[in-house]
């Protein structure tokens, strides 16, 4: 069953040419320099301290770790963060 | 970040909490869909944020839930601001008595304005007006109406045609238009109309007065053309005599016009020079060396500064040195007797006023002699030939 839903979402993605993180809830980040980083659809948070930031996603974590990390704003699916990053690592599956 | 005047104006809160399980406050905070911004770890346990006033309270049974404590670090924006502002009772009371004090103020007359008087004086419109409840220092809302008030005026200003009154913020503008009094005529004593000198009469034309000659009418100089006594020698009456009378009148003209003539012509050759003024001196700026014309002419031009209308006693002179010479013209015959009846009309016409016509020329004679053209004219010119006699009594007897 979620093999065959999963297939024929694919086939929908690669037919239609849809962004990938709409069909299969996906994070999108943007990062501005090592100064910004923005995260869309997210799952809440795991960790924060100021050299690590841990973020659930739908499937497995992100990681992004630097100096001064900063949340500037933090809403249901999206975190805004600021500081110096240095490196984000993406973990796909639990830690 | 955006809405930064509308933060200001909801109000917010910098806290710290405390506790083990900061991570779950955050998640928590995330599915009541409380917003926090500027979020901060400090160190092992202890996070730092910004929230909105109204969602301050919604935070206590998350940290009951999470196990935290907070503590408020500062406030943030009008509603605390505010709160400072209302426990200081003076000032509050100071702001509304000056705001009652604009307002009275700006209720009352300040200022009377009389425009557009010429005879009337100011103080006589002004008396009129405080009579109507309109000076300065009056409450508005005491007045009556304005339109009202303009009527009252205009009844009460007989030598006004219109008079309007604005009120234009504090002040109070009359505007009023005079009525216009015709202009009063010269006085004149009475008085004959008689002959400048001997004429024809063309025109004769009586607007006040007994005409005594008519048209074609030969008369001598100081002959009596609008009598100013009208009626027989029992019924009399003496009135200014006025009315218009042309006529022909004879003009000999001697000339002698000579045939060289001398003409000054400028060669176009200019040298400028330049001053410097100050106070009574002038000092040579520009166009120094020694002049090479025979004979020139001058022309200066001052500048001098000035700050709006007080003298600076500073300024420059240009000079402008124009070379000139004397030309010798030859005029034939013909041309100067064109010059000398150009002469003699000119002369006529400076004598007589601008309404005299010439109505024919003739050259009586015209010789040359030694360089010289000797010409007499004959002119006959249509003028007025009127000028007046006062009447006395010694006149009244003829």
């Amino acid at each position: 069953m979620s093999r065959i839903k999963k297939k024929l979402r694919k086939f929908t993605a690669n037919v239609l040419d849809l962004p990938k993180d709409v069909i299969f809830d996906l994070p999108r980040i943007t990062m501005i320099g090592n100064m910004q980083l923005y995260v869309e659809n997210h799952r809440g948070v795991v960790q924060f301290t100021t050299d690590k930031l841990t973020l659930k996603l739908s499937v497995g974590h992100l990681e992004i770790i630097g100096k001064d990390l900063v949340i500037r704003a933090i809403l249901s699916e999206e975190v805004f963060i600021e500081g110096v990053v240095e490196d984000v690592k993406y973990i796909q599956k639990d830690v | 970040m955006r809405y930064q005047l509308i933060t200001y104006l909801r109000g917010h809160v910098k806290l710290k909490v405390r506790g083990e399980t900061i991570e779950s406050l955050l998640n928590e905070l995330i599915q009541f869909k409380i917003k926090i911004w500027n979020v901060k770890r400090l160190s092992e346990g202890m996070l730092e944020f910004h929230i909105h006033l109204n969602d301050f309270f919604k935070l206590r049974p998350l940290l009951k839930k999470t196990g935290c404590r907070m503590t408020v670090v500062k406030r943030y924006g009008a509603p605390f601001f505010l709160n400072k502002i209302m426990k200081r009772q003076f000032f509050i009371s100071g702001i509304a008595l000056f705001l009652a004090g604009i307002f009275i103020l700006s209720t009352l007359i300040w200022n009377v304005e009389v425009i557009g008087n010429e005879r009337l004086t100011s103080e006589d419109i002004l008396e009129e007006a405080e009579d109507l409840g309109l000076y300065k220092y009056q409450f508005k809302f005491k007045m009556d109406n304005l339109d009202l008030i303009a009527k009252e005026l205009t009844k009460r200003l007989p030598e006004t045609s219109w008079v309007g009154v604005e009120l234009k913020g504090t002040k109070i503008q009359i505007k009023v238009v005079e009525s216009t009094i015709p202009e009063e005529e010269p006085l004149y004593n009475p008085r004959n109309l008689i002959s400048t000198s001997d004429a024809i009469i063309t025109k004769i034309f009586a607007e006040q007065g007994n005409p005594m000659v008519k048209v074609n009418h030969r008369v001598k100089k100081g002959d009596i053309l609008i009598s100013g006594v009208l009626g027989d020698e029992e019924n009399q009456e003496i009135v200014v005599a006025k009315g218009e009378v042309k006529g022909l009148v004879w003009y000999e003209y001697n000339l002698k016009i000579p045939l060289k003539q001398e003409v000054k012509i400028y060669t176009g050759n200019v040298k400028d020079r330049k001053y410097l003024v100050l106070g009574n001196r002038a000092i040579k700026i520009n166009g120094f060396g020694d002049l090479e014309f025979s004979s020139f002419e001058n022309q200066l031009s001052r500048h001098m500064l000035s700050w709006r209308e007080y003298p600076l006693h500073i300024g420059w002179i240009d000079e402008k040195v124009l070379e000139s010479n004397l030309m010798e013209r030859n005029l034939s015959i013909e041309e100067a007797k064109a010059v000398g009846i150009q002469q003699a009309k000119s002369d006529i016409l400076f004598n007589t006023g601008i309404e005299t016509a010439i109505v024919e020329e003739n050259i009586i004679e015209a010789d040359e002699k030694d360089g010289m053209i000797y010409m007499q004219i004959l002119f006959e010119v249509e003028q007025n030939i009127t000028t007046e006699q006062p009447i006395t009594e010694f006149n009244e007897i003829f």
